[in-house]
């Protein structure tokens, strides 16, 4: 039930204008291209660089293996001066790179003599030159990288650095104290120093940003122009027939069956677009039928055919007065444009009282009226029949020519009626003999009415009852004149 | 209307899912089973030598080496005389207690397990510590472990020194050296 509260979305429909349909493919089209070549570019960008840092790291891992090794191997036969010498040569090899040696407490290696004094107290011996100088300490000892690089179990530290407006990749490489180190060294400790790599990769960042900056406008421009490609195509496919299929639909509501759609593909456009037109064809034709056959009768081609029912309705007839002689004296253009015109106008307004005219015959109407106030609304086509012959008779419409009109009710049997190749939808009974015999006795202007029709409808100013003799009837049959006017008695 | 609500939950359908399924598809791969047999404790000890004596890596902890049956059996050639060359399947742990708090359940057990096909493996052994007090079991991929003990298979400090330089499959107290019982030491 109706409770006078609008929901959230009737709102949004009321205040809206609805989306076209194009707007609706562009909109989809753009988020299903956004998402897709969007996500497509991320990975892209993003495994891009992951590769290339994935490619630096190794690459400063394998070389502080090489130091690893090469230190390894200079200090084991006690060769500490060729690796210090060692560490010189490395550094001079690129500005771009830099290797540095730390003792696990972030000082400086070779730079004092702490270390030698060590060892030569522990060999018991002067192994190496004692040195003079104070080491300097080069990483805080709350450095978080350095830390877990000399913790147990130790760990290779890769990061990235920002410095000086540059970047770097760096990485910290623990040196461990082998037990063929404890010699010298003691067996104290487990981590002897750290190796420190960097390389400096700020042309590698700056490539990569311009790399992720031009996949990024390259995908912008993939969308627009696949975008604008797509939504181009599914305007010339869908959205153009659709709306062509609309116009067509619009005018046939408004009652024009003479429009057409081109079918422009053989899919499903295509077959919607056929459809439609055999659907305005079929009404086309059953507009055109309606001028000559009754709506009863082409209701009916859908229906069983062969039923055939008995129910009241309301018979009215009418006749031109006058017109045999008429036709005499006439040409015979002249006559058929004149009972044309007249026929035109007695339909018209039948069907504006929701009568249907049953057939013509010669210059005679025969019209049924059926349904609630069926009586009442015959009478009102009668007396406007009546009204507009005689007014337009004033103006020469149609030569002088005035029309009777009969009416009757009653129960009929209305069914279709002939043999198969030719039949209509009619009715027969006692009620349409009698309209027909009233029409008959009808002059020109005048309409009269049976009993039932007026006991149907007693209020209205009838003239009688009157007592006459019809054809085919035994008894005196009661009858009445109508001297209505159709808007008076309403 | 249900057309927009449809195409939307579509819409989410088609990008979430692929997503969810690329999620999870580089999520962590499923925990091993534990590698350390529960009654590692009642193995045979390789070594009848004190270990407690401060070594890189293991400190000063008091130390006692065990190995499982199998790499008391197969080791195929006696110890100095040549190689050793552990099976797979072999296990040699270490316990070890914090100096001062000797006895009892171990602070923390080290393990080395043959197992040359495991994708973890360095040296043909897989590396691991347990954490006995809460059962959990940690594998070392770094060089750490195998580093110290690449040097079993040259001269080293520790028991007979290795002084022919054998290849001892990183392990420094193999079962079968000179004052080890071969019968092990319960």
């Amino acid at each position: 039930m109706y409770d006078g509260r609008m929901g959230k979305r009737e709102r949004e429909a009321a205040g809206k204008r609805p989306a076209s349909l194009a707007g609706k493919i562009n909109r989809i089209v753009a988020v299903i291209l956004a998402l897709g070549l969007g996500a497509a570019a991320f990975v892209f960008a993003w495994s891009l660089v992951e590769a290339r840092r994935e490619t630096t790291r190794r690459s400063l891992e394998d070389q502080a293996d090489f130091l690893y090794a090469a230190i390894e191997n200079f200090m084991l036969p006690g060769e500490a001066p060729i690796a210090v010498a060692f560490f010189e040569d490395v550094r001079l090899l690129s500005p771009d790179y830099r290797v540095e040696l730390y003792r696990a407490d972030g000082r400086q290696a070779f730079s004092d003599g702490t270390t030698i004094d060590a060892v030569n107290a522990r060999l018991g011996r002067v192994r190496f030159a004692p040195r003079d100088g104070t080491a300097e300490l080069v990483v805080p000892p709350d450095s978080e990288r350095f830390s877990e690089a000399t913790a147990v179990p130790p760990s290779d530290v890769f990061f990235t650095e920002v410095a000086g407006g540059k970047s770097f990749y760096r990485i910290y490489r623990p040196l461990i104290n082998l037990p063929k180190c404890t010699a010298c060294h003691g067996a104290d400790h487990t981590i002897r120093g750290v190796i420190d790599l960097r390389a400096d990769v700020t042309e590698l960042a700056l490539l990569q940003g311009l790399t992720v900056a031009g996949t990024g406008g390259g995908f912008v421009l993939l969308v627009l122009l696949l975008a604008l490609l797509i939504g181009r195509f599914m305007r010339t496919v869908v959205v153009r027939p659709v709306r062509e299929i609309g116009a067509l639909c619009r005018q046939v509501t408004d009652g024009r069956f003479d429009g057409q759609v081109v079918p422009r593909s053989a899919d499903e456009i295509g077959a919607l677009a056929a459809t439609v037109n055999g659907m305005v064809k079929g009404l086309r034709e059953r507009a055109q039928l309606s001028k000559y056959v009754s709506s009863g009768t082409i209701d009916s081609l859908g229906a069983d055919a062969e039923r055939a029912e008995r129910d009241e309705r309301t018979l009215l007839f009418t006749d031109v007065r006058g017109f045999t002689a008429y036709t005499e004296r006439t040409e015979p253009e002249r006559v058929v444009e004149v009972l044309n015109r007249l026929l035109e106008r007695q339909s018209a307004i039948v069907h504006a009282h929701g009568g249907d005219v049953d057939k013509f015959v010669g210059d005679e109407v025969v019209a049924v009226f059926s349904g609630r106030d069926a009586a009442r609304r015959a009478l009102e086509a009668a007396a406007e029949i009546r009204r507009v012959v005689d007014g337009e008779r004033a103006d020469g419409a149609f030569d002088g020519l005035r029309v009777g009109a009969g009416l009757a009710t009653g129960m009929v049997i209305h069914g279709m009626i002939g043999s198969e190749r030719r039949a209509d939808f009619t009715v027969i009974g006692d009620a349409v003999n009698v309209a027909s015999r009233l029409c008959a006795l009808a002059k020109g202007g005048e309409v009269i009415a049976c009993r039932a029709t007026h006991d149907a409808v007693p209020s209205l100013p009838f003239k009688g009852p009157f007592r006459t003799r019809l054809k085919g009837k035994e008894d005196w049959q009661i009858v009445y004149y109508f001297d209505g006017d159709p808007g008076a008695s309403r | 209307m249900s057309g927009r609500p449809r195409s939307i939950r579509a819409l989410s359908v088609a990008v979430v899912f692929p997503a969810l399924c690329f999620a999870l598809s580089c999520g962590n791969a499923a925990p091993r089973a534990p590698l350390l047999p529960p009654d590692y404790a009642s193995w045979r000890r390789t070594t009848a030598v004190s270990l407690d004596y401060p070594i890189p890596g293991h400190m000063d902890d008091f130390r006692i080496i065990r190995a499982n049956e199998l790499a008391f059996r197969t080791v195929r050639r006696p110890v100095p005389a040549g190689d050793v060359d552990f099976p797979a399947g072999a296990i040699v742990v270490k316990e070890a207690w914090p100096r001062g708090a000797v006895g009892g359940t171990p602070g923390k057990v080290f393990f080395m397990v043959k197992s040359p096909a495991d994708p973890s493996a360095r040296g043909g052994w897989v590396w691991g510590m347990l954490d006995p007090a809460s059962g959990a079991e940690q594998i070392f991929e770094s060089a750490f472990c195998i580093g110290c003990h690449a040097n079993a298979n040259e001269k080293y400090p520790y028991a007979d020194g290795n002084p022919g330089e054998a290849f001892r499959d990183y392990v420094f107290f193999p079962p079968g050296l000179p004052g080890a019982d071969p019968e092990g030491y319960p």
